[in-house]
């Protein structure tokens, strides 16, 4: 610790994250290495910010900086202004329109119009083909519109972008299911499984799966996780209070 | 000025914000018109609100409402058009609460029956007919278990129930301790039908949650404001009733050996249809944070509930919705049996289409139902043909569960109002602009009922409002196209023909329905089946297949039109 402290005060800011990374390595679950390197990477990030105002400051990213600030804090509507300017200037820049979409749906809210958003994703998806999170969203607005075919393909290729990206397959599967491709459906579920293991969505689905293709072992066997993971994550086998769980 | 950045904190992961994209916050946004935003239609409404002035319906229904928010005081109560005189016209009964262990009214309360007078009048006979109610009212369910002609009425309460026998002369008996169905504890809908095929009415019971006053449950904070009632998904579930009709004015209750005990429920709403055509009535139940039952007759006194594998329990993340009011008819045409069962905010009404497979699909996102109702918690509901076309239409009464609500989420209301679908050339249509002021003025819906109480062949609408007066809504939209009525009388088959279908033919025109066994929520129908013709203006025939034990086809033909007429098994011609 005194290390990373001295290395912090000289500006030895290298010494200082190797010493960081070293510690996390070494105790993995030590709250106090965590507490204390939460702090100073923290202080490295607030650094570097400050020297990208400094030594760029009319940079499109410290603009885009500044905007993600004001959007951390809520100041939507500020840091949505920014952002459209970054873009009148370099339009072609990822990551811009992805976070304009998520400052439409806040905007949103509960029962506006996401139009806008939706918008903002197609265009983020134009500019940066390999985000998978863009794929995703679109791929959320089909299946919530009932737009499988469409849903589907967006969602495989969510995953082919990202295969650590769980909640893809778990989409996927969902949107093939609900166009009667149970068949098909069962490879990205089962994949889902794999990796988010306490998900009770992700069994259930698989076990709808199995039965519609005959596997009623492999349906019975998916049904007890799905109970098992429920009660698990102290749902008691139904939905918590009026809102929908995803 | 420039903002000179902290390090910002970023607002939302990846996952964070993925789940977010998939909560129902985003969902609600995707461009889904609220009811409450569709302007009303300049033309003539489709129905018409009749004032108590007119009506002469003077009863309100009081909740009890407390400090304490015990659960049973949101949720009552139901309705019910039934024929108690036997005179052909439809009258009027109501449920209210009452004294239990939570509530001591401080007048006497009871429920009401009205007459009807036959001029849009009627004249409140509780009293003289001996049907107050003695509990915590909850729901109205008539049928004519001792197949005498005269309808019954079994009443739901908390925390006993009534079973009152017709005795034809316009009062009626207390039978409950003889028959032996007075189901202690938190009784809901419930539905005649006749489950092993013997002729005779049996009866299943929902039960609600395992509840007294002293297992009410504190939600919420303790500051001014604060409390709210509580979700359902705090009280264990229980299981419903099946009563076995002994021929004897008697029941056996069957629950456990017919396998229904088996299935734990928060049961709000019940109907009785034959699902996979086999001969069989099997029961949908709507569960509230539980899984909903589909529960298959099996043959031989047994159920099994299927509603997992079929897919009508859960919602696609394999999560209990609240289930409220549920119906069940062939809106398709297609031979099988569909169901309904409406949710509440945040889950969407659910819309399952047979697949002929044992599988139900939900088809409620790709139609205007599912984009509806995405805020809206709906109770009461019954598929009908509310313009005569030969189409089966929906109309749902509507209103949040809890009075609180709006405190806790600014987007949703407590009030809300009713909707009215249309379906032709096979899709579905949101009318409710053209409803009329019921589906603009936003109410506490409860109970549904239809019943042609003007006997003008436009089957008309009577919704129980929470803490509030009836809403009587009289059918003007059916004007103009032709119909045909019918009473079925079984004698072979159950009294009321229950399970029945009716098939009838003009030209190249031909329609189908099946008399399904209760449907709604709390609430109790005129048993009479409106068959629309559209503009036709004669009938090549009708045909009835009687349900089993009789199961026999009758046709009848030199049928009438514009009137009401009684089939009878068996029996050649009409009356």
């Amino acid at each position: 610790m005194a290390m990373v402290r001295c290395a912090m005060a000289v500006d030895d800011e290298r010494t200082a994250v190797d010493t960081l990374l070293t510690m996390e390595q070494e105790l993995p679950d030590d709250p106090e290495v965590l507490y204390i390197a939460t702090h100073f990477f923290s202080e490295l990030g607030m650094r570097s910010a400050q020297r990208l105002h400094q030594r760029a400051p009319d940079s499109y990213q410290e603009e885009r900086l500044q905007a993600e600030t004001l959007q951390s804090q809520g100041k939507n509507e500020e840091a949505a202004a920014i952002y459209r300017k970054v873009l009148e200037k370099n339009p072609k820049v990822p990551g811009i329109h992805y976070q304009l979409g998520q400052i439409d749906l806040a905007e949103a809210g509960a029962s506006g119009s996401t139009d806008a958003a939706k918008q903002e994703f197609e265009k983020e998806a134009e500019i940066d083909p390999s985000n998978a999170s863009a794929e995703f969203v679109l791929g959320e607005f089909d299946r919530r519109s009932g737009e499988f075919t469409e849903a589907v393909r967006h969602f495989t290729r969510a995953t082919k972008l990202d295969t650590g990206f769980s909640e893809a397959y778990l989409a996927l599967g969902m949107s093939l299911a609900a166009s009667g491709k149970f068949a098909e459906a069962k490879a990205p579920l089962e994949t889902y499984v794999k990796m988010e293991p306490d998900d009770p969505a992700g069994h259930y689905q698989l076990a709808v799966a199995y039965a519609r293709t005959g596997n009623k072992g492999g349906a019975a066997r998916e049904m007890a996780l799905r109970a098992k993971t429920t009660r698990a994550r102290g749902l008691v086998d139904g939905s918590q209070g009026h809102s929908v769980q995803p | 000025m420039r903002v000179v950045p902290a390090w910002p904190s970023r607002a939302l992961s990846r996952r964070q914000f993925l789940r977010a994209v998939g909560c129902s916050t985003l969902a609600a946004g995707f461009g889904f018109p609220s009811a409450h935003a569709l302007e009303a239609s300049a033309a003539p409404p489709l129905f018409d609100e009749i004032p108590s002035s007119k009506s002469r319906i003077t009863w309100t229904h009081t909740a009890g409402l407390s400090p304490q928010m015990y659960l049973p005081e949101t949720v009552g109560a139901g309705c019910a058009f039934f024929d108690y005189d036997n005179d052909g016209w439809m009258d009027i009964y109501l449920v209210n609460s009452g004294p239990c262990d939570f509530y001591r009214p401080a007048s006497p309360l009871r429920n009401a029956l009205y007459k009807n007078n036959r001029d849009g009048t009627f004249t409140d006979v509780t009293l003289k007919a001996g049907v107050p109610g003695n509990a915590y009212g909850m729901g109205a369910t008539v049928g004519d278990y001792d197949g005498d002609g005269l309808p019954d009425l079994y009443l739901t309460q908390y925390a006993n129930s009534i079973l009152y026998h017709n005795n034809g002369d316009g009062t009626f008996t207390d039978v409950t301790a003889k028959a032996g169905i007075a189901c202690p504890g938190w009784a809901t809908s419930a539905v005649w039908f006749d489950y092993d095929n013997d002729g005779r009415l049996d009866l299943f019971v929902c039960r609600f949650a395992d509840y007294r006053k002293e297992k009410n449950v504190f939600c919420g904070g303790h500051g001014p404001g604060e409390r709210y009632y509580c979700k359902p998904n705090v009280y264990k579930p229980m299981p419903s009733w099946l009563f076995h009709n002994n021929g004897d004015g008697t029941f056996t209750d069957v629950s456990r050996e017919s396998g229904i005990a088996a299935s734990l429920g928060k049961a709000w709403g019940v109907v009785a249809a034959d699902v996979n055509n086999d001969g069989l009535m099997d029961l949908f139940v709507g569960n509230d944070t539980a899984p909903n039952f589909l529960l298959m007759n099996q043959g031989k006194g047994r159920f099994m509930d299927n509603g997992v594998l079929a897919g009508v329990a859960y919602n696609p993340f394999g999560a209990a919705r609240s289930g409220m009011g549920v119906d069940a008819a062939d809106f398709n045409q297609d031979g099988w049996i569909d169901l309904f069962v409406a949710n509440v905010d945040h889950e969407m009404y659910s819309l399952y289409r047979n697949n002929k497979d044992g599988t139900f699909v939900d088809e409620a996102i790709h139609t205007p139902i599912g984009s509806t109702t995405h805020l809206m918690s709906g109770w009461g509901l019954k598929f009908f043909d509310y313009d005569n076309d030969g189409d089966i239409d929906l109309v749902i009464a509507d209103g949040h569960p809890d009075l609180t609500i709006q405190a806790h989420h600014p987007e949703l209301r407590y009030l809300e109002p009713m909707l009215l679908f249309c379906r032709a050339n096979g899709e579905w249509e949101n009318v409710s602009p053209k409803g009329g002021r019921a589906f603009q003025q936003p109410i506490a819906g409860r109970g549904l009922a239809l019943g042609d109480y003007n006997n003008d062949g436009a089957v008309d609408v009577l919704v129980s409002t929470n803490n509030g007066a009836p809403v009587l809504l009289r059918n003007n939209a059916a004007r103009g196209n032709h119909w045909l009525g019918i009473k079925l009388v079984g004698t072979k088959s159950n009294v009321d023909a229950v399970g029945a279908k009716v098939t009838w033919r003009s030209g190249t025109f031909q329609r189908h329905r099946t008399k399904v066994g209760g449907g709604s929520y709390l609430s109790s129908h005129d048993p009479r089946m409106v068959l629309g013709l559209g503009h036709r203006t004669t009938i090549d025939w009708v045909e009835v297949e009687w349900p089993k034990p009789g199961g026999t086809k009758q046709r009848f033909t030199g049928m009438p039109v514009d009137r009401y007429i009684t089939l009878t098994e068996g029996h050649s011609g009409w009356k």
